[in-house]
């Protein structure tokens, strides 16, 4: 595809510019929808996405392209992308956030997925109360209608 | 280290809560009552079941066992009772030779789950599956 050669500037709510090729960009797939629609021009704003996350996501666009291009994929080229996607995820809780509000936004499936895992994996032996702050959730029950749903579920509660 | 993050959308918290072990979602009923009303959503259990991997809880007369199958093998482990108040046990046709009382599915709520029965257990290629929403 000659049109891979092709530059596409994405345009960070800063107003910062990153140059990628259109195959990067058409991962996501917000972008994808817009060139499609006859959207010629070569820059394409993302005013949602602050440099720092948006820099991250083309990362993880980049890598996924180059491996995906790779003819024949190995086995191993399958473990590195996997490995890739493990250090990739590895961050603190608000990255971790804004990279899954980004890569919905955008649209970018295999990122949102491993996003959402990764923070599942994380919670999945807190307590409610951990949860909650995490979240910035607010208890919404009385303390006795908390009471009446811990005892009913006692049994997830043992450590 | 600060965990608190700007609240994200009820659909992508939606998306997390999928992809939990159900011992987690039941301890999360706690977490709020929207998160709880989750939990007896069909459609939310239905995609959580679509999910997670296939679990059976087996039982014979002499033992129980949790069986969990990862990426085509299969992992036999002495039994999870903590799990047994959370699932319904089906009877199936006892064969003289292999004497099996019951195979049961590990579900989330008693609202709905996925049966897994047979007609013969001889072989697990038998096993076949229906979704049944079941109503209590």
């Amino acid at each position: 595809m000659s049109e891979s050669n092709k530059k596409i500037s994405l345009i960070s709510s800063e107003g910062e510019a990153f140059e990628v090729s259109e195959a990067v960009a058409r991962e996501f797939e917000i972008v994808a929808h817009m060139l499609e629609d006859g959207c010629s021009g070569s820059s394409i704003p993302i005013t949602t996405v602050d440099s720092n996350i948006l820099g991250k996501v083309i990362e993880y666009c980049t890598k996924h392209v180059e491996v995906g291009n790779v003819e024949g994929n190995s086995e191993k080229a399958e473990k590195d992308l996997e490995e890739f996607d493990k250090r990739f995820i590895a961050v603190e809780m608000n990255t971790l956030f804004s990279l899954i509000l980004a890569a919905n936004y955008l649209n970018v499936k295999g990122l949102l997925n491993i996003g959402c895992q990764k923070v599942a994996d994380t919670i999945k032996d807190m307590k409610p109360e951990e949860v909650r702050s995490i979240f910035n959730i607010e208890n919404d029950y009385t303390p006795a209608e908390e009471e009446v749903v811990r005892k009913e579920n006692e049994w997830a509660f043992q450590p | 280290m600060d965990l608190h993050v700007s609240s994200l959308p009820w659909e992508l918290e939606e998306e997390i809560l999928s992809r939990l072990p159900p011992e987690s979602l039941v301890r999360f009923r706690a977490v709020s009552k929207r998160w709880n009303s989750l939990l007896n959503n069909k459609s939310f259990i239905k995609k959580h079941l679509s999910l997670s991997r296939p679990h059976f809880i087996f039982l014979t007369k002499s033992k129980i066992c949790s069986i969990d199958i990862i990426d085509q093998t299969i992992d036999v482990r002495d039994s999870l009772v903590q799990w047994l108040r959370q699932v319904d046990w089906i009877k199936l046709y006892v064969d003289q030779k292999f004497k099996v009382v019951g195979l049961g599915y590990q579900y989330v709520d008693h609202k709905s789950f996925t049966r897994f029965y047979s007609t013969q257990v001889t072989t697990a290629r038998e096993l076949r599956s229906t979704s049944v929403p079941l109503t209590r």
